[in-house]
């Protein structure tokens, strides 16, 4: 490559006087100096050349090179090697073919990322556990069959709780911002609903696991009673109250919103399935349940096993009650479905959270194993019903980000949602 | 007169003029100068009071596509008032287009269709925009109240309050919204607020050489632009049609509208743009039933072991 000149390095027609230079020949190094771009100024040049660009032209000449230009130039460039001269005239092939704006979508897509997936899983998770847990303590009876129910639900609830909020402030444009998402009230859109859901859920969840734990140091029976003063039951009393009466809605509003939030959007893969609430939504006790199980097995104590149970069919109707809903997404969203029934997310859905997360536990639930084996197939399933519900959340909002960038699904994506 | 008088006396006729304080004296000599300055240092603080709302006429724009002439004007004078960064100059080998599309730092964007038929060849070119819609999405789904529909009946972004959440960028059918990398908020065409506050038209109508931008009342708009399409047709133009005067299916009139001459879709605008909230709440339903019920049914599961 020769040496960048102050005259015009590349000789066209244009200002040959003028002083400018294009952006990235001026700064050009030297032939052979080490991890120099030798290859990419001169197919930069080249194509400048093809174009008439001149010096004085202030022009990013990576643009300019063919290599980085889109898919839809390639495929131009491939048809004039193949000897279709009509098409590299210019969107002549539109003529013929659907309308469309040189395969640019006419939707922007989704910036939310791995935060906004990871929040959906543990929001939903938190609020399945502590709905559970609320459950449990209400029916335990007097002696305390889901006392330990109780306490794992709460503490999950909770630590799954707290990341929750720093999640979704670090997805934010502005994070130092987040507390505007506070300053009104405007339940009409989904995402204040959930960010009031969020901040009394959470505030709740702290509250529940707080009596918990004060309850746990002097419970002496392990039967959730406690022999204190009436001062210190009346205070109990009312706490539980609290976290049952106010908590169970703001529990129920944070698993339910985020499919809402999802759907209520133009986004082809999202817009207006009446199916995502729901999915999402059975996809929260679905994971609350297993967590609380796996928990429960884990600690391996025999007096969990009426809880167990429990858990074990409130996991298998969950699961199929996802499965319903998952099928009743699908036929809902037709051919808009395709980003997350194909590639990588095709896996993610219909392999991870259908495959792995829903038909295996239900299956390892109900083998005819020996009672010794039983422990360790529970907690597969449990693990594996929980890796599903991650992977439906991840690969949802991610298939978001294809499905609005597929400029002919999202084309015809506007009849469809219009129809739901 | 900087920009800012010019705003303030805008308001003025509304009552108060913010700076009609004026020092009084009241003493004489060195001293009384001095007693004069204790007693003026804290004057009565006046605003400026709102009057009465006025009846005012909704704002708009026609984009008359049959006469732009794809010269950008309008994205230059843009980004010129609204002091927005570049985009550089992207072109992708497709056409004289490099911007692609709307976005934060990008109000007015300038589409180039070049159509080589069999038969005829043509080039079609509009300046795109927010479509200030009626009943905009963007506006419903926004959770921190920084979009608004200001006095003009336009959808406007405070910057001051938007936190970047992203959730009107996904509500938008047009996909007009962005989110800027500078600072991290949407943005989008203000329809020049701050120009329409001093009685200006805003910059890209003010910069287009072929009034192929038009601002004004929408409904005046929306008689010129009929009686356009009319006269296009009598000229033989059989194939323009307005865009957005009406409403499209469930989705709202746009008070920014366009005169077309080929299908939407050749222009990067929805045939049919959905409007994402119609029927939330049915949605809200069939997700707190399926939440409600699957914890009815662990109640009778959790109470039959308890029975055990």
């Amino acid at each position: 490559m020769p040496e960048p000149t102050p005259t015009n390095p590349i000789g066209t027609k244009h200002n040959p006087g003028s002083t400018a230079t294009l952006t990235n020949e001026g700064t050009a190094p030297k032939p052979g100096t080490p991890g120099s771009p030798t290859q990419q100024p001169s197919k930069n040049v080249a194509a400048a050349k093809v174009l008439g660009i001149g010096s004085n032209d202030i022009v990013n000449l990576n643009s300019l090179n063919p290599d980085n230009w889109s898919d839809e130039s390639k495929r131009r460039k491939k048809a004039k090697a193949d000897g279709e001269e009509r098409d590299v005239l210019g969107a002549g092939n539109y003529a013929s073919e659907e309308p469309g704006y040189y395969g640019i979508s006419p939707i922007k897509a989704p910036l939310w990322k791995w935060e906004i997936a990871i929040y959906f899983f543990l929001g939903g998770l938190s609020a399945g556990a502590y709905c559970l847990a609320r459950i449990g303590e209400l029916l335990g009876g007097k002696k305390g069959k889901y006392r330990k129910l109780t306490q794992a639900g709460t503490y999950i609830a909770t630590a799954a709780a707290l990341p929750c909020a720093p999640l979704l402030i670090h997805d934010l444009g502005d994070p130092k911002r987040f507390h505007h998402m506070l300053r009104v009230v405007k339940l009409s859109s989904p995402m204040n609903f959930g960010s009031w859901a969020l901040t009394g859920y959470t505030a709740l969840s702290v509250l529940a696991s707080l009596r918990e734990f004060v309850k746990s140091r002097h419970d002496k029976g392990g039967k959730g009673e406690v022999a204190e003063s009436p001062a210190a039951r009346a205070l109990d009393t009312s706490v539980m109250v609290t976290t049952d009466i106010a908590g169970i809605p703001f529990a129920l509003s944070l698993a339910g919103y985020t499919g809402v939030l999802l759907s209520t959007s133009a986004n082809p893969l999202w817009g207006r399935n009446p199916w995502v609430g729901a999915l999402f939504s059975a996809s929260a006790v679905h994971a609350g349940s297993s967590s609380i199980r796996l928990t429960l097995e884990l600690e391996g104590d025999k007096k969990n096993a009426t809880a167990i149970e429990a858990l074990e069919k409130i996991d298998t109707v969950a699961a199929v009650a996802e499965a319903v809903c998952s099928a009743g997404y699908l036929h809902a969203a037709g051919e808009m479905s395709k980003p997350i029934v194909t590639g990588k997310y095709g896996w993610q859905f219909l392999g991870g959270a259908i495959g792995l997360g829903l038909l295996a536990p239900s299956i390892l639930d109900h083998l005819p194993i020996p009672k010794k084996a039983k422990r360790p197939v529970s907690i597969l399933a449990c693990v594996l019903s929980l890796t599903g519900g991650f992977l439906l959340r991840w690969a949802f909002v991610h298939a978001g980000h294809d499905a609005a960038l597929d400029a002919g699904l999202a084309r015809k994506s506007g009849k469809k949602i219009s129809s739901l | 007169m900087t920009p800012l008088n010019v705003l303030n006396n805008g308001n003025s006729h509304h009552g108060g003029n913010g700076h009609s304080h004026t020092y009084e004296h009241n003493h004489d000599g060195l001293l009384g100068q001095i007693i004069d300055s204790v007693e003026n240092a804290f004057p009565p603080r006046q605003t400026a009071m709102p009057g009465p709302d006025e009846p005012r006429a909704r704002m708009g724009f026609f984009t008359d596509t049959s006469l732009c002439i794809g010269c950008k004007a309008c994205e230059v004078a843009c980004k010129q008032w609204n002091q927005l960064p570049s985009d550089g100059l992207d072109f992708r080998g497709t056409s004289y287009d490099n911007t692609h599309m709307l976005n934060a730092t990008t109000w007015r964007h300038v589409a180039f269709k070049e159509k080589f038929g069999p038969d005829s060849s043509r080039w079609l070119m509009a300046s795109d925009v927010c479509k200030h819609c009626e009943e905009a999405p963007c506006q419903q789904s926004c959770p921190t109240g920084a979009i608004v529909y200001n006095e003009y009946g336009d959808v406007y972004v405070q910057n001051d309050i938007c936190n970047g959440c992203a959730y009107c960028i996904i509500n938008c059918p047009f996909g007009v919204l962005g989110r800027a990398d500078e600072d991290g908020h949407a943005h989008k065409c203000t329809l020049c607020y701050d120009r329409q506050k001093i009685g200006e038209v805003p910059a890209c109508a003010k910069a287009c050489p072929t009034a192929s931008i038009q601002f004004g009342p929408v409904d005046e708009l929306t008689d010129r632009a009929r009686a356009r399409v009319e006269e296009l047709h009598g000229q033989g133009n059989t194939d323009a049609y307005l865009y957005g005067d009406k409403p499209m299916g469930d989705y709202s009139r746009l008070n920014s509208f366009f005169l077309l001459e080929d299908h939407p879709a050749e222009y990067n605008l929805p045939e049919h743009p959905p409007q994402a909230f119609k029927g939330m709440a049915k949605r809200y339903f069939a997700s707190f039933l399926a939440g409600v019920s699957l914890l009815a049914a662990a109640g009778v599961f959790m109470a039959q072991g308890a029975q055990k």
